[in-house]
């Protein structure tokens, strides 16, 4: 990063970044005051209290079961093939490993503490020291179970004969915790209502076997559940012994770990390359994963540059995937169930639901075009490629960004689909009125032309100021950066909000027109209107943009090595 | 085939290309030699339309590549010496891809038959990412040769590919000069450009030092009568480096 300032772009971004950073510092730490007083007598509600631990239950159970934890084993390639080799004891690479999973924990619970803690009332003083101990703590029961896992896996029965005790204790803890919420089933079915049910759940949760179990949890948590400094220092000192149980307990396990953790390093190294270049979809299929299939089928014949286009949905189709939207869709739906069961009024709860996707539905218009960039801002990286191509720089131009423009269609017109259908949900007699499905429809109709004015911002500005602006699939990291991207979308703001203008002014001037003659029904002719603007917006700026593509020199801008 | 008329390709003060001029017929393989930055990866990129010259012309196939680049880019193929995919697509799509863009319609039955050639069968379903250096080198082969195009760029073709590949590449080569496809050939291996090339052109720092028959280029040079031609690649050269070349 620091050699990235030494240009003005990246000096700009940064000088963003840090006063973004400054801002939010400023705020979190005043906010709360310089140590900010604690929140006297003002504790969680006891059932809120007795659930916290259960999602870091849920999480450890997770490692246990799934094996995901070896990556908390990693060390890079450089560390494997340099210290597995040293005259260095295993305890002496494991010190290692927990000291430089330091150089993230800390900072890390610092901003969180900043961040988050004056939301939900901790002061940072104690709250950095809390949340580190926490993320200490997580991380260290992840050491060990990946240890564990990685004596099961190379030595088989005999590694699960070595590690019997964590086993057992698993094992046991998981019975306690049937035999303490088992009473649940049926007070499910008896509840006349859900007050009646979470006191029942309150009630299960402080039976002996479930407190033993969700004991070492719960101290975990104490620190950031103390109400007065004294009960935090108490609480400390119990997180502080569990932190050193668990040190304890890593230096002591007897495994070869060394395989394992090359391992996780190379997987590790390849899943952040793949994030950083936006293609862990295909890292997945490279794991023999199915690819998802084309949108469709391209025949050689036909205008050529729609081999560009079906290129860009390919590359969105591969890289988002319709596995996630539809667990989004689910989300949405548990949300609202979850609200239905807590209110006992589904149109309010269908009311409720539909803020989510509605609020999505704008925030990835508003940011959809800086993240999904499926055009030319990944192919100037190729332009070995596309220069030799028999297109006109119009027809690449265009092709690139419809391919792109139909992915943000696509996501925004889903979440905007979604928010229709929790309206219709909220409805005392859904799909009767025509007026919301004219809505959606129009929404629809308008998405296409706006993504595409959007899109055609953020490839204009790569193509006319290539050194501005962040090409090819590989992302760089850091303030800079975050500051670089804050500014690009203030940037895209303004012109976006100029582009939007001029139509719908247009769109004004027909209304005022028609609307004396016709009425509402003047609606019509002034969205149409609005859409022949945009229209002839984005023709004109294909053309320019052809011709700014025509005349790029890669070699000069440095597109090209 | 090919023309090039004063092509001069400036970056501010320093002149990577400097009034290069020749003209190459159909099946006619042209080897391009050159010390490092002798200009010739620019050359070829100019030559190719992917970066805009300072000045000059070049007509490929009798269409001017800056009046009319559609018709000249769809006569051409170009393969870098690193060659670049599109990471989301497969091999057996890059096939389809390139086949839209340039409309061969039997390009399904083309693609098929080149991966078979190349012996890239079995990769047809894999990305880009999971292929080998070399294996990326013939997919950037099928790719190029899916169109027939009438001219064909090579930028160090060999780079990555195994003795057998190797062998296989020079007789695809052959087989497209002797099918009336023009091919120009940019290498450091002497020995590949000997074999393969039945006209060279040397080029030192952005200008031409000699063209023609790779039985002549020395022939101004009595004193490199009868040496091979590395030792005249070194001759020439050496000698356009102490006189900033030679026309």
């Amino acid at each position: 990063m620091a050699a990235r300032v030494k240009e003005p772009r990246y000096a700009l971004g940064a000088l963003a970044g840090l006063a973004y950073f400054g801002w939010i510092f400023w705020f979190g730490l005043i906010g709360t005051g310089p140590g900010g007083d604690m929140p006297a007598e003002v504790g969680l509600p006891a059932l809120a209290e007795a659930l916290l631990p259960v999602p870091l239950a849920v999480l450890a159970v997770g490692w246990w079961m799934s094996g995901r934890t070896h990556m908390a084993l990693a060390f890079t390639p450089a560390e494997s093939q340099i210290l597995f080799q040293a005259p260095i004891g295993r305890e002496t690479l494991l010190q290692y490993k927990l000291v430089r999973s330091q150089l993230s924990i800390v900072p890390v619970s610092i901003m969180v503490a900043v961040f988050f803690g004056g939301a939900i009332g901790i002061p940072y003083r104690t709250g950095v020291p809390s949340i580190w101990l926490l993320f200490t703590t997580i991380h260290l029961h992840q050491i060990a179970s990946g240890l564990i896992r990685a004596t099961w896996s190379h030595q088989g029965p005999a590694g699960l004969r070595r590690q019997w005790l964590p086993i057992l204790v698993l094992a046991g803890a998981f019975g306690a915790v049937v035999w303490a919420l088992w009473p649940l089933g049926a007070a499910y079915e008896t509840a006349t209502g859900m007050a009646q049910f979470l006191v029942a759940v309150e009630v299960a949760f402080a039976h002996p076997a479930a407190v033993i179990v969700f004991m070492p949890f719960r101290i975990a948590l104490g620190p950031l559940m103390a109400v007065e400094p004294m009960a935090w220092l108490g609480a400390m000192g119990g997180a502080v012994a569990l932190m050193a149980a668990h040190y304890v307990w890593i230096i002591r396990i007897d495994a070869a770990f060394e395989e394992t953790a090359a391992e996780a390093g190379i997987e590790l190294l390849e899943i952040t390359t793949a994030f950083k270049e936006g293609r862990l979809g295909m890292l997945r299929a490279a794991k023999g994963r199915r690819l998802p299939r084309p949108w469709f089928r391209l025949r050689p014949e036909g205008h050529p540059a729609v081999a560009i286009y079906w290129k860009g949905l390919t590359g969105f189709t591969r890289s988002t995937g319709l596995t996630q939207g539809l667990a989004m869709a689910v989300v949405f739906l548990g949300f609202w169930a979850l609200l239905r069961a807590m209110t006992g009024e589904p149109d309010e709860a269908a009311a409720a639901a539909m803020a989510l996707p509605g609020v999505l539905g704008f925030v990835s218009l508003l940011f959809g075009p800086l993240f999904l960039r499926n055009d030319l801002r990944t192919d100037l990286g190729r332009l070995e490629i596309l220069k030799t191509l028999p297109l006109s720089g119009r027809d690449v131009v265009a092709a690139e960004i419809l391919g792109s423009t139909v992915s943000l269609t696509v996501v925004s017109g889903y979440f905007f689909t979604l928010t229709f259908v929790f309206f219709q949900l909220s409805q005392d007699q859904p799909l009767v009125d025509w007026r919301p499905w004219a809505a959606l429809a129009g929404t629809w109709v308008l998405l296409l032309p706006v993504s595409m004015i959007a899109m055609g911002i953020q490839n204009c500005l790569v193509v006319v100021f290539p050194a501005w602006m962040d090409y090819g699939p590989s992302k760089a990291q850091g303030i800079d950066q975050m500051g670089g991207m804050m500014l690009s979308l203030a940037i895209t703001a303004v012109l976006l909000t100029l582009a939007l203008l001029v139509p719908l002014i247009c769109g004004g001037a027909v209304a005022f027109r028609l609307f004396p003659l016709i009425g509402f029904y003047a609606a019509t002719p002034a969205a149409l209107a609005v859409i022949a603007a945009l229209i002839a917006e984005i023709v004109v700026l294909v053309i320019l943009l052809g011709e700014a593509y025509d005349e790029l020199d890669a070699s000069e801008e440095g597109l090209m090595r | 085939m090919i023309s090039v008329r004063g092509l001069t390709k400036r970056y501010g003060d320093f002149t990577a290309v400097d009034g290069l001029s020749f003209e190459v017929q159909a099946g006619v393989i042209l080897g391009l030699l050159g010390p490092n930055g002798a200009g010739k990866t620019t050359t070829l990129r100019s030559i190719t339309g992917i970066i805009p010259p300072t000045s000059g012309s070049v007509t490929i196939a009798g269409h001017d590549l800056k009046k009319d680049p559609v018709a000249a880019k769809g006569a051409l193929a170009f393969i870098p010496d690193d060659p670049q995919f599109f990471d989301h697509l497969t091999v057996d799509e890059h096939l389809q891809f390139y086949a839209r863009l340039y409309s061969v319609s039997d390009g399904a039955e083309r693609g098929q038959d080149l991966l078979r050639r190349l012996e890239l069968e079995d990769k047809a379903h894999n990305l880009p990412s999971q292929l080998s250096r070399g294996m990326r080198q013939k997919l950037a082969i099928a790719c190029a040769l899916l169109h027939s195009p009438k001219v064909l760029f090579f930028d160090e073709p060999l780079t990555g590919l195994d003795p057998g590949g190797m062998r296989r590449m020079k007789a695809t080569l052959k087989a497209e000069a002797a099918a009336g496809s023009t091919i120009v050939l940019s290498s450091h291996l002497l020995h590949l450009i000997e074999e393969l090339a039945s006209q060279v052109l040397v080029m030192a720092n952005g200008k031409l030092v000699s063209l023609g028959p790779i039985g002549e280029i020395g022939a101004h040079r009595p004193e490199l009568e009868g040496l091979g031609l590395e030792d005249i690649f070194l001759a020439l050269t050496a000698d356009a480096g102490s006189s900033e070349g030679l026309s």
